[in-house]
């Protein structure tokens, strides 16, 4: 029963903890912001630029990495490259 | 070694010595157009521009190896990478000491180590940039880039003393390293 219960548990919280970056997330306006939402979803931020009124962030998670491209002005995601 | 005078509308005072063997020319072309490729065309967050990294730390491997197997003039031992001389030679220079060296000349000898080295920075930080460990990392990027920057000053500085010493000897370097002859005026003493 217990184990039914951590099993449920984990079940539910894991989908939080572990939200998948897509074109779709809405990751901030600012490069703290951003940071912020990256780190709180489980990515590790590794170096960032700004250019064009984009901000870019290189990113570790999982033994996998990418950079991710976020429009300063809407904080949408407008590029996500996996590597 | 073997020495032959040219007879074939060559200067009539000048000998042709074989000194750079096929792989030494080989390696040495290869090694100029992967760096060319990969700073010009070759975008750097490409694939083909780690391929092109790889291809260049090979190439200097097998020279590496090479220099201890190889031909006379292509034995690491026939140019030392040694300061002093570097600087005996350039002290030479200044009182018109016209002596050719069939390997490298202690001032070129310098330089080659020196690309190879910068070149083996630039595939170890390029390779490291790819790891999970050191991707995005600042300092890594930076290390490439500064090795870079370093690796076009070399060249430009190896391009220049070709020039000059091809004029001062009076032994066509490029030529040299395209045939594997330097044809040395008569009237020089030459260092194996």
């Amino acid at each position: 029963m217990r184990k039914l219960i951590i099993v449920a548990v984990l079940a539910f919280a894991t989908p939080a903890l572990a939200a998948e970056l897509t074109m779709d997330t809405l990751l901030g306006t600012t490069l703290p912001e951003i940071k912020k939402n990256l780190t709180d979803m489980g990515y590790q931020v590794r170096k960032s630029d700004m250019e064009d009124g984009k901000i870019e962030v290189y990113f570790v998670k999982d033994n996998k990495m990418g950079e991710v491209y976020v429009s300063e002005a809407t904080g949408k995601v407008t590029k996500l490259k996996m590597k | 070694m073997s020495v032959v005078d040219t007879s074939d509308g060559g200067r009539p005072g000048a000998r042709d010595i074989v000194v750079w063997d096929p792989l030494v020319r080989l390696i040495h072309w290869s090694l100029a157009l992967s760096i060319l490729l990969n700073s010009t065309v070759i975008d750097g967050e490409s694939a083909p521009h780690e391929w092109i990294g790889y291809v260049a730390v090979g190439l200097i491997g097998t020279r590496l190896i090479w220099g201890l197997l190889g031909s006379q003039h292509a034995r690491l031992s026939a140019f030392p990478p040694s300061p002093v001389a570097a600087l005996r030679h350039l002290v030479a220079l200044s009182k018109d000491d016209k002596t050719v060296y069939l390997s490298h000349n202690p001032l070129g000898a310098l330089m080659v180590y020196n690309i190879w080295l910068t070149v083996l920075l630039l595939g170890v930080t390029g390779y490291m940039m790819g790891t999970i460990r050191f991707f995005g990392v600042e300092w890594v990027e930076e290390a490439h880039e500064i090795a870079f920057n370093w690796l076009l000053v070399s060249i430009a500085l190896h391009v220049g003393g070709v020039v000059f010493d091809s004029w001062w000897s009076g032994v066509p370097l490029v030529r040299a390293m395209l045939d594997g002859r330097k044809r040395v005026p008569k009237d020089r003493s030459v260092v194996k």
